[in-house]
């Protein structure tokens, strides 16, 4: 396979094909730097890392929460990417990439909402506010733990993958307005704290800061690899059910 | 510390269940792949058979 192609709409027409060849042959790397640079983060959590003066040990919940809610953003994006190229170009793969993205958004999306209420129960005294925030991420849970279960159960054809792109693009528009949700509204969760434009002495210090961009490369990467070995499964599935119904065809005009 | 052990713990749990699910899809996979093998090998052993006959 030539690397770059030859023209634009070859570049197009052959590019979840290149996507996926790149993804295999990253794995295995993926795959070890996400167990090294997880075993790090940890390192740097429970030993060096200090405790938060206000708030002490439950703010150490921050280094999981963030990046949870971060892969979050990132897997919807690319369901959102995703999906938008399948309805284009309909073909199988962009739908594979859409739905395995799906599901490993919905894991981590379920991560920052579990996480979060274990850190809101001594903080907050309550595990769960129909806050701005925390309100708009349950919404983001439910129109994905619902685009799963239509995949999960309905037949699987191009009238269910279409309708499903569909949802994915439309539930991404979630996304920014649980962002900006904090900014628009008053309330109980936290503003941006890691770097604040206005004041170039605020923000974090440097010992968190460097502990949460580890968990966010670490997170980032297990999340990278689970989606990359979701979307091999359903791709090797779908190649065994042609391969299957071509045999049953054989053997069938045999008999 | 109880809650962020907690948090620890539920984090952990959540990603390891997960990647058991992982796992046991590829587990399926294989078997049907070696399932499949099994029965284009038979159906090639037939077609030979049928040829000479």
């Amino acid at each position: 396979m030539r690397w770059w192609p030859r023209s634009w709409r070859q570049f197009w027409s052959t590019l979840d094909g290149r996507t996926y060849h790149m993804m295999l042959s990253a794995r295995p790397w993926i795959g070890w730097l996400a167990v090294g640079s997880m075993v790090i983060v940890f390192a740097l959590v429970f030993w060096w890392v200090p405790l938060e003066a206000i708030q002490g040990y439950p703010q150490k919940i921050f280094y999981i929460h963030v990046p949870s809610a971060w892969v979050m953003y990132a897997a919807f994006g690319v369901v959102f990417a995703s999906s938008i190229l399948y309805l284009w170009k309909r073909t199988s793969l962009w739908d594979i990439f859409a739905r395995c993205a799906a599901e490993v958004g919905f894991l981590f999306t379920t991560l920052a909402l579990a996480t979060g209420m274990l850190w809101g129960k001594p903080i907050w005294g309550t595990f769960w506010t129909w806050d701005a925030r925390l309100t708009s991420t349950l919404i983001l849970w439910f129109i994905y733990g619902g685009y799963m279960l239509v995949r999960a159960f309905a037949r699987p054809d191009a009238e269910v993958a279409r309708l499903a792109a569909v949802v994915g693009i439309i539930g991404f528009l979630d996304v920014p307005i649980i962002h900006l949700s904090v900014l628009w509204w008053r309330t109980l969760h936290p503003q941006p704290v890691v770097m604040i434009i206005d004041d170039p002495g605020g923000g974090l210090p440097a010992s968190m800061l460097i502990t949460l961009l580890a968990s966010l490369v670490a997170v980032s990467l297990v999340f990278a690899w689970l989606w990359i070995q979701r979307v091999w499964q359903e791709r090797t599935a779908e190649n065994l059910a042609l391969l299957e119904a071509l045999l049953e065809r054989r053997e069938r005009s045999a008999r | 510390m109880t809650w962020y052990l907690s948090a620890y713990a539920v984090f952990w749990a959540v990603l390891f269940g997960y990647l058991m699910g992982v796992s046991n899809r590829q587990q399926k996979l294989v078997e049907r792949a070696e399932h499949l093998t099994r029965r284009l090998s038979e159906s090639a052993t037939d077609a030979k058979g049928g040829s000479r006959s």
